[in-house]
């Protein structure tokens, strides 16, 4: 045996920056996950309620909140939306919270130098709680269905067939290159081992080697579509019979007294 | 840049969205053309690539972060047309489906991003590369300053979205409704972080991507297209674009005094002055009788300034159209 293999190696790796690789892989993973949750997982009233309802009274809260001036009512649709933590999975509940502190800071932070301007914590706190409803608004939509509920839901809004088809396309292929993505990303993370000085160089690769596969895949499904009689015309699917449960009372009723309360 | 709900007021954002409509459906018109009907895929993959571009972080000097909008990088590899309609399928992906930029906002957000960016990108890279088309490091500096310009006019544009809410939208005590900070407070926040920050991350990943697709597979970029719109017209839109800038300015210009005003300045009006000609014009001062805001009059003035060009110029060449016709 050589002595030098024997020896204490004070191996120590010089400093380099990895973070941006984690934080990519990070944000891929996050995202992918939100379009891959499962319904199985899901057994509260909240899931159970009509895409169409949920979008509905989603589009008249935000608008509502954004044409609003009482702070009772912005005050009282947070409060509201944010009574549906109860109600949904433990993932999804640690996401709207997670959210809905952002958007408060947030808005916070963006709006407190306007009270030297403008000397009014009333208009400010109203702005507040103005963004914020609306962020918990859209949040409770999304995380109280899935994504391929809100595609089915854009269905009963009249949206046109080739728009329908363009978002489910983009949510699929989001999840095909969004898991090319993490592999490459994970792969630039195993070749970094050590000191990789090329890393940057290597991202916009990763983003050029992307676009080229989103290219093929293009190709691919338009062969595929063609090979199944694709003419260029989308016909929208007749979306499910329109079921009203105990559930869609629950939420029509719940959102109907808050509008009334707090308008009237 | 993703705007939230509520800080722009609802008809801002109304009016953005309708005007977003008709330049939808032009790109639609053009990449049906373009791609035949191949579109619906490539559309839905470029949204994927897009919306992948703009959750990417890269690494910045001091160990953070940043990440790209991704505008002027499609723009020129799919074209302006398919890059409007990709970024703003992306910018709705992300708005239903991860609460990222507002519902009523989506029209001002596909506005900025879909619209103003990719085609700033794509039509100052084509002005630029026509001043030394040959030479390959040119072309490489044209793609930076693109795409450096792009994020510029979008958070200009931005900037001035916000910046005309507390000129506008103000309740019964003249307190704003909306975004509160005027234009002068909102231009210089919103430009300063993205002209020196976000403008070179964009501009070094647009270089650093495209180069390496032209280098692997050059047939896959978008071919440019010298369309007749010649840089004259890009001028007077940025000149458009930057009309609310005026909403800034004080005092009067320098020569374009009136009576009272030179009255004031030199003690005297000139006699030739006082009995020179007179004309009172529609909107004298931008001013309009009818509205009680400056402000509002200034905008409306501007936008039927416009109009009225624009219908004299229509005029003029149906007639020049006419005369040719009968001429041949």
């Amino acid at each position: 045996m050589y002595n030098w293999l024997l020896q204490k190696d004070n191996y120590v790796p010089k400093q380099d920056s990895e973070a941006f690789l984690s934080r990519n892989i990070l944000t891929i993973v996050g995202i992918l996950s939100n379009l891959r949750r499962k319904q199985s997982n899901s057994t509260s009233w909240i899931y159970r309620v009509n895409i169409f309802l949920k979008i509905f009274f989603t589009l008249v809260f935000v608008i509502s909140l954004s044409l609003t001036r009482s702070i009772t009512y912005a005050g009282a649709v947070n409060l509201y939306m944010l009574s549906f933590l109860f109600f949904v999975n433990k993932y999804e509940r640690s996401r709207i919270i997670k959210l809905f502190f952002s958007a408060v800071i947030f808005s916070i932070v963006i709006v407190l130098p306007s009270l030297f301007f403008y000397t009014s914590l009333y208009n400010a706190g109203l702005l507040v709680l103005r963004i914020s409803g609306s962020i918990m608004c859209v949040n409770v939509l999304v995380y109280s269905c899935f994504p391929h509920q809100i595609t089915s839901g854009l269905n009963n809004w009249f949206v046109p067939g080739i728009i329908m088809m363009i978002f489910d396309l983009t949510l699929k292929y989001i999840v095909v290159l969004g898991d090319c993505a993490v592999e490459m990303f994970q792969a630039i993370t195993l070749k970094s081992v050590g000191v990789n000085k090329e890393k940057s160089k290597i991202t916009f690769s990763l983003f050029g080697v992307l676009f080229l596969k989103s290219k093929m895949y293009s190709d691919d499904l338009y062969n595929a579509m063609v090979c199944r009689c694709f003419d260029g015309e989308y016909p929208a699917l007749k979306g499910k019979r329109f079921n009203f449960g105990l559930s869609d009372l629950c939420y029509v009723t719940l959102s109907c007294l808050v509008l009334c309360v707090t308008l009237l | 840049m993703h705007i939230p709900d509520n800080y722009l007021s609802p008809s801002t954002c109304a009016i953005i969205g309708a005007a977003m409509v008709p330049v939808w459906s032009r790109c639609i018109k053009k990449i049906k053309y373009e791609f035949a009907f191949k579109n619906i895929p490539s559309i839905s993959l470029m949204s994927a690539f897009s919306f992948l571009i703009m959750m990417f972080n890269v690494p910045l000097p001091g160990g953070t972060t940043g990440h790209a909008v991704g505008a002027a990088l499609v723009a020129l590899l799919i074209g302006p047309y398919a890059a409007c309609i990709s970024i703003s399928v992306a910018l709705m992906v992300q708005a239903l489906l991860f609460g990222d930029g507002g519902i009523i906002a989506f029209g001002a957000n596909a506005f900025n991003m879909a619209f103003v960016m990719p085609f700033a990108a794509y039509y100052s890279y084509i002005v630029l590369k026509s001043i030394s088309p040959q030479k390959r490091s040119w072309k490489h500096t044209s793609i930076f300053i693109s795409a450096y310009v792009s994020v510029a006019v979008g958070s200009l544009i931005a900037a001035m979205e916000f910046g005309i809410q507390p000129l506008l939208f103000k309740d019964a005590a003249g307190l704003p409704l909306y975004s509160p900070y005027p234009l002068s407070v909102a231009i210089p926040a919103m430009m300063i972080p993205h002209l020196l920050v976000v403008g070179f991350i964009e501009a070094f990943i647009t270089v650093g991507v495209y180069s390496y697709i032209e280098k692997v597979s050059p047939s896959s970029i978008y071919e440019l297209s010298y369309s007749k719109l010649k840089p004259v017209y890009l001028v007077l839109l940025f000149l458009l674009v930057l009309c609310p800038l005026g909403l800034l300015t004080t005092g009067t210009a320098w020569g374009e005094w009136g009576v009272h005003e030179i009255k004031n300045m030199i003690g005297f009006v000139p006699k030739g002055m006082v009995h020179g000609f007179s004309f009172s014009s529609m909107l004298p001062n931008y001013n309009i009788p009818a509205l009680a805001s400056k402000t509002v009059a200034y905008i409306v003035s501007a936008v039927t300034g416009v109009v009225l060009i624009m219908a004299m110029f229509g005029i003029f060449m149906i007639f020049k159209r006419t005369i040719t016709k009968k001429g041949s």
